[in-house]
């Protein structure tokens, strides 16, 4: 089957290749294209007024069937292996934006890679908050959609670690207005408290329209959740 | 037959992107929506008397706004004013009325005509003006007089603040006394009456929303049946309810899915079996839904597949990489039965619309342009080509524009006329009188 291929790559694909073939190369390429689509898809969706709930559960599948397809078959390389933490930081943040929570949902904190060659406008980057006793990963990719899948250091964090270094005071004057909300899905007020940091550009360019995300992703809305 | 002539082609332009479509029963109006929260309608003018043999147009018979751009204050986020639905109520007077839905809120809206007015009024003059009453000398009876016809729209009912999630659906109910609102998680049934309680009949939302993996995207009452509802869901499932049996309909008397062909499965597999709309034939015989690929025709008595099924665009099956990329795979078309229910008709890309005829099996796809809408104009049958050589007049799959999407198609309940809508433009087709 035909696929778009990431700008920059040449591969060659045999038209006979069986989509069910777990060994293929091409097999693991799309999966890693469609994480990276699905990922950069989630934090689009952010940016909406109000995201479809439909097309985030179905995101949310997509990536939960992904992460599930990955950890089934071995690695057949290192540049395959991702840890599934990664995946399931992003599927939690997802749930919460799928819950009935009137909140934004909270968002993987996003750098754009210097100097990344795009696998397609918009692609996902990983942002550095001088994340401390981590490995460095700003190594340059050839491809960067496999960013996210080397870097090692997203292993063991959780999403409250990724705020350590945030500075919240702005916030916290704000929080009078916008945290402590009665909440749907029984909630209580107090389970959810919210950063908000206002978005860089207030409209997002993000048109039902477009063909292709924008690269409106340079400047991502920081939006946490400590549960 | 093979083309679709026609000597009454219109197309009008609208300011803002049509969002919703709809005939009223007999056929003679017609509601668009849009995504301005505006609502324009169409009257069927009289067939003229010198050229009978030419049904006559659409014109513009009321225009109103609807809905108002919300905010949400406790969400901190705004409700949007686009139009998701409209829905006429069958005709009991003179009046016309229709239900319209933003993601929010339905509305109930009388439209009524005014033809005449009151005159010779003793306390004020023609101008409104009061008159000096020690001037007044004689009584006069005001008499009502003929005045050019406006057609007034008010709203009767608003039914607000029911639905948490975003509505879908509307759909009147066949005792002309309720209706259902669907949005992604809950399906609630109103009275025309009463605004300001509904019930809930179904409830999919999980205690805990990390498991949710299914929503409600469509919701239909039956065409006679007034117990009896379906709605279908983003996983390819149809459930049908029967309201008599619990009073919350989470338990269905029917479910429907085709079992999946695993030849074809992919990541993608779910997200196409999305289905974007659900119809009952006018017989209430069958059910027709729309996925990303596909329309089906159920016979609801039986469940486990469907018994016809129509390639919508099956050329994009390879395309569906690139279609999650540019987000077109979730985009939500419709599809409508017409009045015989011996065709169906639904929208595609580059502004192609596609019908297919049950009993000969034959399909045609048509393009909505301005081409087509010439007085007298053939329309042409289009073709996609597959792959191999292109033959002449045929479009390559590359070069669709997915930006043209024709998701909203109406079909007029008795006569073969319908109603496209291509992104803010909207075209009605007529097929000649025999």
């Amino acid at each position: 089957m035909t696929m778009m291929m990431p700008r920059g790559q040449k591969r060659k694909l045999s038209t006979e290749e069986d989509a069910s073939d777990y060994r293929a190369p091409t097999w693991e390429s799309q999966q890693q294209f469609l994480l990276t689509v699905s990922l950069n898809k989630y934090q689009c969706s952010q940016q909406l007024r109000e995201p479809s709930l439909r097309r985030s559960v179905l995101i949310a599948n997509t990536l939960r069937q992904i992460s599930l397809q990955m950890s089934m078959v071995p690695s057949v390389n290192a540049e395959v292996s991702q840890p599934p933490a990664v995946i399931s930081s992003i599927l939690a943040a997802l749930d919460s934006t799928i819950d009935g929570n009137p909140q934004p949902a909270p968002r993987i904190p996003l750098r754009p890679l210097e100097n990344m060659s795009k696998p397609y406008e918009g692609s996902v980057a990983l942002v550095n908050h001088g994340l401390r006793d981590h490995g460095d990963c700003r190594e340059q990719q050839e491809d960067g959609s496999m960013e996210v899948m080397r870097s090692s250091y997203l292993g063991d964090f959780t999403v409250e670690d990724l705020f350590q270094d945030i500075d919240t005071s702005l916030v916290d004057m704000d929080m009078g207005g916008i945290g402590h909300r009665s909440t749907e899905g029984g909630h209580s007020a107090g389970d959810d408290l919210f950063m908000y940091l206002p978005p860089f550009s207030p409209h997002s360019p993000f048109s039902p329209h477009s063909l292709t995300p924008t690269s409106q992703n340079a400047h991502p809305a920081l939006i946490g959740q400590l549960a | 037959s093979n083309s679709v002539r026609s000597d009454s082609h219109q197309f009008v332009f609208s300011a803002d992107i049509i969002s919703t479509v709809e005939f009223n029963y007999s056929g003679e109006l017609l509601a668009t929506g849009d995504k301005g929260g505006r609502v324009v309608i169409f009257q069927h003018e009289q067939e003229s008397k010198n050229r009978p043999h030419l049904r006559g147009e659409y014109n513009v018979y009321s225009t109103f706004q609807s809905h108002e751009p919300e905010f949400d204050y406790l969400k901190s986020l705004e409700i949007e004013e686009k139009i998701n639905k409209i829905r006429w109520l069958p005709q009991q007077n003179a009046a016309h009325f229709l239900l319209s839905t933003n993601d929010k809120t339905i509305k109930l809206w009388k439209i009524s005509e005014r033809d005449k007015r009151a005159e010779g009024y003793n306390l004020k003059d023609e101008d409104g003006r009061l008159r000096d009453p020690f001037r007044i000398t004689s009584l006069r009876v005001p008499v009502l007089m003929p005045m050019d016809l406006m057609v007034e729209a008010s709203p009767r009912r608003i039914f607000a603040n029911a639905h948490t999630y975003h509505i879908n659906s509307i759909s009147v109910n066949s005792d002309h006394e309720t209706y259902l609102s669907a949005d992604d998680l809950r399906i609630n049934l109103w009275h025309l009456e009463i605004t300001d309680r509904s019930f809930n009949i179904v409830d999919i939302k999980p205690a805990n929303m990390e498991e949710l993996t299914e929503v409600i995207t469509a919701a239909e009452c039956h065409p006679h049946q007034c117990n009896v509802f379906v709605y279908s869901s983003s996983k390819g499932t149809i459930r049908l309810c029967d309201m008599r049996a619990a009073a919350l309909c989470d338990r269905h008397s029917k479910f429907f899915e085709e079992p999946e062909d695993p030849s074809s499965r992919s990541f993608f597999s779910e997200i196409i079996s999305s289905i974007s709309d659900v119809k009952f034939s006018h017989s209430g015989r069958y059910m027709m839904t729309r996925d990303y690929l596909s329309v089906k025709v159920w016979d609801l008595n039986m469940e486990n597949r469907p018994v016809e099924t129509y390639q919508v665009h099956e050329y994009l099956r390879s395309k569906l990489c690139s279609l999650y990329e540019n987000d077109c795979i979730f985009d939500k078309f419709e599809c409508c039965w017409n009045g015989s229910d011996s065709a169906i008709m639904t929208g595609s890309y580059n502004n192609f619309f596609r019908m297919f005829d049950r009993n000969t099996r034959r399909d045609i796809t048509l393009e909505a342009s301005r081409e087509s809408s010439k007085p007298r104009a053939t329309l042409k049958p289009r073709k996609v080509s597959t792959g191999g050589k292109r033959k002449k007049d045929e479009i390559s799959v590359d070069s669709l524009d997915f930006n043209k999407k024709i998701l909203h198609t109406a079909w007029h309940p008795k006569d073969n006329v319908i109603a496209v809508a291509a992104t803010n433009n909207l075209y009605i087709f007529q097929d000649k009188i025999n």
